[in-house]
């Protein structure tokens, strides 16, 4: 439903088309008309200035399906808050396209496969928390070398099923690691 | 014969049959009345129900559709019932795989095995059946091949292997089947390769369906030969090339589903002369070039839906001679020119969709004439001139979207006099003109988004009629003059967007009123004055946006009570005093608060350090001063600006902290570097470094301040007067001294109850208040023997001294029921001045979750005598029920049936009322089938599907808002989709509704 859903929301930002009422189990999107020359009056959705989104807030939403690689069309945004969801499926690479993003919550879903070293790329990231999901693999060394020379200040990826072992040095200011 | 033999025991055929049960579930031949007739102590099983025999008493028929047998395997015993010519154990719960001794049952004309949950292969063994006509083996988990051997079933009539997971491509061989009328395939999406040409040479077939399959190539043309052929279902799938002409040859068609293709080329006219053709599904396609004028001759269309292709040239005006076209969907496309006004002739039109594409000229006022239509699509064009006042004709109107266009002129008042109205959206075209106060009349309206306009005048005061109103954006336009206090009255409200706009005057407090408002904008206009203390009462606000005004003041302590906030903007106007430490209690603010080019002054309440989710904090350009250590305790901010300030003493020393730029500081003189966070250790920081030459301009920016500061307190003195007025008008009934607990009291029991009426008097307090309506607040009351009861206060009536006749009615009604589903009424208790009503304590009160504040609200419980459980929750607040209320309790029942579960089950569990309980599960991490009734769960996938689809539709009726929610027509064409696609229709399995037409 999600996938839906998001894939509705991407074109309704970037091309706006498709209706995203029925798509919506909770109602969260009611806002969501199509028509509106930017989805800035968005409930759950917030812009900057320039009316582009820079926010998306839309957790503990009931909101079901999978992650879309459409949505690095939101290229201004900083925050992505789904946790809390039943979002199933794999991170698409193309998140690693976001790179203004500072926060990508995706804590407490059902999202599998391994975590993508496209989010190497982030290097504005702050807060990525991925803890609570069915992630398997390692850590890729990429997500790592961003608490040494990038701005990730707190990385929670617990209760995964995650191997391999931290090889590199954490810099003291990491907050949280489990 | 050894008649001994017949007597002692039952015939071979019966012993064969009874291996139905002896792998089957024990409790299943007891729940089955058939089953429950199959006597083993017969000599034959020719009395059986669902048995027929031969004269010879060999079974010729098993036919037991939909008995439960829930078996794990079909016993291979059957093959030796060699006289069958009928076999249907469709839906009867039966998995494992097809044996492939069924191939020894020479004389079967019918084999119906659907809708079960069978796997495996198709044996080839099947190709075997001579006789065979029919063969269904749809809605199974099949994997595997179609089997070329099924190529030698010369007598086939009918062959459905959908909604499987075949694999492989489909046999050419296939095509010597002549005698089929129906193939169907889809629903097998590993099914690939290319239509067989061959197919073409099934001369008999009415029906062809392949849709949702991975299959590719061209659609053979080799099809303009399926004279006799009525559906062509083949959407959703990898096929590409053009739309043959030839099919303009099958004259037969009424039912051409192609959309969702990768289909190129031009509509050929050829299709024209399909004068049958009622559907044509095309869309999101690459089809690309004009429209043929000639699909006017298809005399027969219904709907017509080419959208999201690459047409281009104008649309044809001939299609006007469609006169049963009912839909007309050419959105996202590129056609140019303009409207043809002879669409105004297809009369049956109750969709009529043109958005996104590149059409001009103006919108022909002859559409008034279409008085059916619903929906109008439009927006995204370049239509320019102004919108006819003609569309007030369309009395049947829903929607209409004329968004993004060229419109001028003003909005002619006969639109608001359609009574069906519920969505207008007008954003971004360069209207002029007022909002007429005719607005009023449209009470339909639900959405009323006119944003980015040059509409001007003041906002009129009717507006506040609009009781049904959840959006309204009016932002971006020339509005001017007050805004209208009586907009409060619109209690469904959810948004309101009126900024940039010129509105003056101060914010009306009644707007605190609106307790459902999630977002409020009223930023870049000119209002004056403060920021009312009622809006502390919205406590579903979720950003409240007020920058770039000229209010005064303070931040109203009651902001403590907004627990929902996630964005404060407060910018960008002269507000003055100190942050108040409520602010520090509104933890949900997550996105930002921005309190920045104002004057406020003072220090850092210590309370702010509860902001640990905030993200954002600008509080720059204002007069604050002290430490700034309680900033180190937001461990989420990732943007800080205290620049232009006079914060002194350590920064701290957090990571965050170290990422920032001097440019966050900026002007702070006495901030100064640490290495602990509470000493310094450089001494004022270089950072912000004061130097000299910027002493002069610090001194002027003092005596800016100290003058500001003066200012401001003068405001303040001066306003003080209303303000306290203001507080004791009191926007909280609770806290009024209207009420009078003194008078004498009537305390009418309606059964024995062991209170007195000071028990319930003792347990009016605040910390006892569990609800609150719009016709009363709703206390828990613990009773002296431990009794749990419910009592509500009916708010006071504007007139105190005349009698509430809805208490009475209510009183009346509720006081004689007796169920359990329906909240008693133990009794009630008045006096001159106060109202309570006394219920069985239910731990959700529903009808009760959001506060409301109808003006209606002393008439809002007459009337209402719904079975609690399955009343709408509007009945706890307004005075609209309507039809929808129905559609509530219709949606309650479906739940009911749904899910096993009563609405209301105090007793057991959660005690969640079933709305709450589907709500909670859905929002769970369980699989939604965990949602279905238990005895339901393991029925075939297919069915399992349709129920979840059900639910959905069971969720659309409970909405818990009205205008929301579907109309009952809707419904049932909702439900008549549950098994909609076109693929789907004349399955044997039954839908949970019986499927009376082929829309899609």
């Amino acid at each position: 439903m999600v996938t839906r859903f998001l894939v509705c929301f991407v074109f309704a930002v970037a091309i706006a088309s498709v209706d995203c009422n029925s798509e919506d189990p909770h109602n969260v999107l009611q806002s969501w008309d199509p028509t509106l020359v930017n989805p800035c009056t968005w409930f759950h959705v917030t812009c900057n200035n320039n009316n582009s989104v820079i926010r998306v807030d839309l957790s503990n939403a009931g909101l079901s399906g999978q992650l879309v690689p459409q949505l690095e069309r939101l290229a201004n945004l900083q925050y992505l808050e789904l946790f809390g969801n039943n979002l199933t499926g794999v991170i698409p690479n193309e998140i690693g396209n976001l790179t203004n993003l500072i926060s990508l919550d995706l804590y407490q879903n059902q999202l599998s496969g391994e975590i993508p070293t496209s989010l190497g790329n982030l290097v504005s990231l702050r807060f990525l928390r991925l803890q609570s999901n069915e992630f398997s693999g390692t850590i890729p060394l990429e997500v790592f070398q961003l608490v040494r020379y990038g701005n990730l200040h707190i990385l929670n990826v617990s209760d995964n099923q995650l191997v391999g072992t931290v090889t590199i040095q954490i810099q003291p200011d990491l907050q949280l690691l489990k | 014969m050894n008649k001994t033999l017949l007597v002692t025991s039952l015939s071979p055929d019966g012993q064969a049959l009874l291996s139905l049960f002896s792998s089957a579930d024990p409790s299943a031949k007891e729940s089955s009345s058939i089953l429950s007739s199959w006597n083993t102590s017969s000599l034959t099983p020719c009395s059986w129900q669902g048995i027929t025999c031969s004269p010879q008493t060999r079974v010729t028929s098993l036919s037991i559709p939909n008995t439960f047998l829930n078996l794990s395997s079909l016993p291979p015993q059957l093959s030796s019932l060699s006289y069958l010519q009928l076999l249907n154990l469709s839906s009867t719960n039966v998995s494992g795989t097809i044996p492939s001794s069924f191939g020894k049952l020479t004389y079967l004309r019918l084999l119906d095995l659907s809708s079960n949950s069978l796997s495996g292969p198709i044996p080839p063994e099947l190709g075997t059946l001579s006789s065979l006509q029919f063969l269904f083996l749809n809605s199974n988990r099949l994997s595997g091949r179609i089997p070329p051997q099924l190529a030698k079933l010369s007598s086939l009539q009918v062959l459905c292997l959908q909604d499987n997971l075949l694999n492989g491509s489909i046999p050419s061989q296939l095509g010597s089947l002549v005698s089929l009328q129906q193939f169907r395939v889809g629903g097998n999406p590993y099914l690939t390769g290319e239509i067989p040409a061959q197919l073409g040479l099934l001369t008999n077939l009415t029906t062809f369906g392949a849709a949702a399959t991975g299959l590719s190539g061209v659609i053979p043309p080799t099809f303009g030969n399926l004279v006799n052929l009525q559906t062509l279902s083949l959407y959703e799938t990898e096929v590409f090339g053009s739309i043959p002409p030839e099919l303009g040859q099958c004259s037969e068609l009424r039912n051409l589903y192609l959309y969702m293709n990768k289909l190129t080329g031009s509509i050929s006219p050829q299709l024209g002369k399909l004068q049958k053709l009622t559907s044509l599904l095309v869309w999101g396609n690459a089809l690309s070039g004009p429209i043929p004028a000639e699909l006017s001759n298809c005399s027969s269309l219904v709907v017509l839906d080419a959208s999201a292709n690459e047409l281009s040239g104008e649309i044809p005006g001939d299609l006007g001679k469609l006169a049963v076209l009912e839909q007309l969907h050419l959105s996202d496309n590129a056609l140019t020119g303009t409207i043809p006004w002879q669409l105004s002739n297809c009369t049956s039109l109750t969709a009529l969709q043109l958005e996104k594409n590149q059409l001009s000229g103006t919108i022909p006022w002859q559409l008034g004439n279409l008085k059916l239509l619903q929906n109008f699509f439009l927006w995204g064009n370049l239509v320019s001139g102004t919108i006819p006042s003609s569309f007030g004709n369309c009395t049947e109107l829903y929607v209409l979207d004329l968004s993004r266009n060229r419109l001028t002129g003003s909005i002619p008042e006969e639109i608001f006099g359609l009574k069906k109205l519920s969505k207008l959206l007008l954003l971004g075209n360069s209207l002029s003109g007022r909002l007429p106060p005719s607005v009023a009349n449209c009470q339909s309206l639900v959405r009323l988004r006119l944003g980015e306009n040059q509409l001007s005048g003041p906002i009129p005061k009717e507006i506040g009629q609009l009781q049904n109103l959840v959006f309204l954006d009016l932002y971006m336009n020339h509005f001017c003059g007050r805004l209208p206090f009586e907009i409060a009255n619109i209690t469904v409200l959810e948004l309101l967007d009126v900024h940039n706009n010129y509105i003056t005057g101060e914010i009306p407090s009644q707007l605190g009123e609106l307790v459902n408002l999630e977002q409020l904008d009223l930023s870049r206009n000119s209002f004056t004055d403060e920021i009312p203390w009622s809006f502390g009462n919205m406590s579903y606000l979720n950003k409240l946006i007020l920058n770039n005004n000229l209010l005064t003041g303070s931040i109203p302590k009651s902001v403590r009570n907004l627990r929902k906030l996630t964005l404060l903007d407060l910018s960008y106007n002269n507000l003055s005093g100190a942050i108040p430490p409520e602010i520090g209690y509104v933890t949900s603010l997550t996105i930002s608060l921005d309190l920045s080019y104002n004057g406020f002054t003072g220090e850092l309440p210590e309370k702010m350090a509860s902001l640990t989710q905030l993200q954002s904090l600008d509080l720059s350009h204002n007069m604050l001063y002290g430490k700034i250590e309680v900033l180190g305790s937001l461990t989420s901010l990732a943007s800080l600006d205290i620049s232009y300030n006079n914060f002194s003493g350590p920064i701290p020393v957090t990571p965050f902290f170290k990422t920032l730029s001097s440019n966050s500081y900026f002007q702070n003189p006495n901030l100064c570097e640490s290495l602990d966070g509470s000493t310094c250790s450089l001494g004022p920081t270089g950072r912000s470094g004061l130097k000299s030459a910027k002493i002069v301009g610090l001194v002027c920016v003092i005596l800016a301040s100290v003058t500001v500061a003066v200012l401001a307190s003068w405001i303040i003195l001066t306003r003080n007067h209303k303000y306290v007025v203001d507080k004791s008008s009191g926007t909280s009934p609770s806290s009024s001294g209207a009420e009078d607990f003194s008078y004498p009291w009537t305390f009418i029991p309606f059964q024995k109850l062991n209170f007195t009426i000071d028990n319930i008097l003792d347990c009016l307090k605040d910390e006892n208040v569990i609800g609150k309506g719009c016709s009363g607040v709703v206390y828990q009351a613990e009773m002296p023997n431990g009794d749990l009861i419910a009592v509500k206060k009916l708010w006071k009536t504007k007139r105190d001294e005349e009698p509430v006749d809805s208490f009475a009615s209510e009183i009346q009604i509720l006081g004689h029921i007796r169920h359990r589903n329906i909240v008693k009424l133990l009794g009630y208790c008045s006096n001159r001045s106060v109202k309570l009503l006394l219920y069985n304590y239910i731990s959700n009160d529903f009808g009760l979750a959001k506060l409301m504040n109808s003006p209606n609200y002393n008439h809002a419980m007459s009337r209402v005598a719904g079975s609690y459980g399955y009343i709408a929750p509007e009945y706890g607040y307004t005075m609209n029920i309507t039809e929808k209320s129905d559609v509530y309790s219709y949606g309650v029942v479906l739940l009911e049936i749904l899910c096993g579960r009563s609405a209301v089950q105090p007793q057991v569990g959660d005690g969640l009322h079933i709305v709450e309980w589907v709500k909670k599960k859905m929002g769970s991490f369980e699989p939604a089938v965990s949602i279905l009734d238990t005895k339901l769960q393991g029925l075939p996938d297919q069915m399992v599907q349709e129920m979840l689809q059900t639910l959905g539709i069971a969720m659309f009726c409970v909405n818990s808002s009205p205008a929301e929610r579907p109309t009952m027509k809707e419904v049932v064409a909702l439900l008549m989709e549950v098994k909609s696609p076109p693929e789907e229709w004349g399955k044997t399995s039954q839908p949970l509704i019986k499927q009376s037409s082929n829309q899609s």
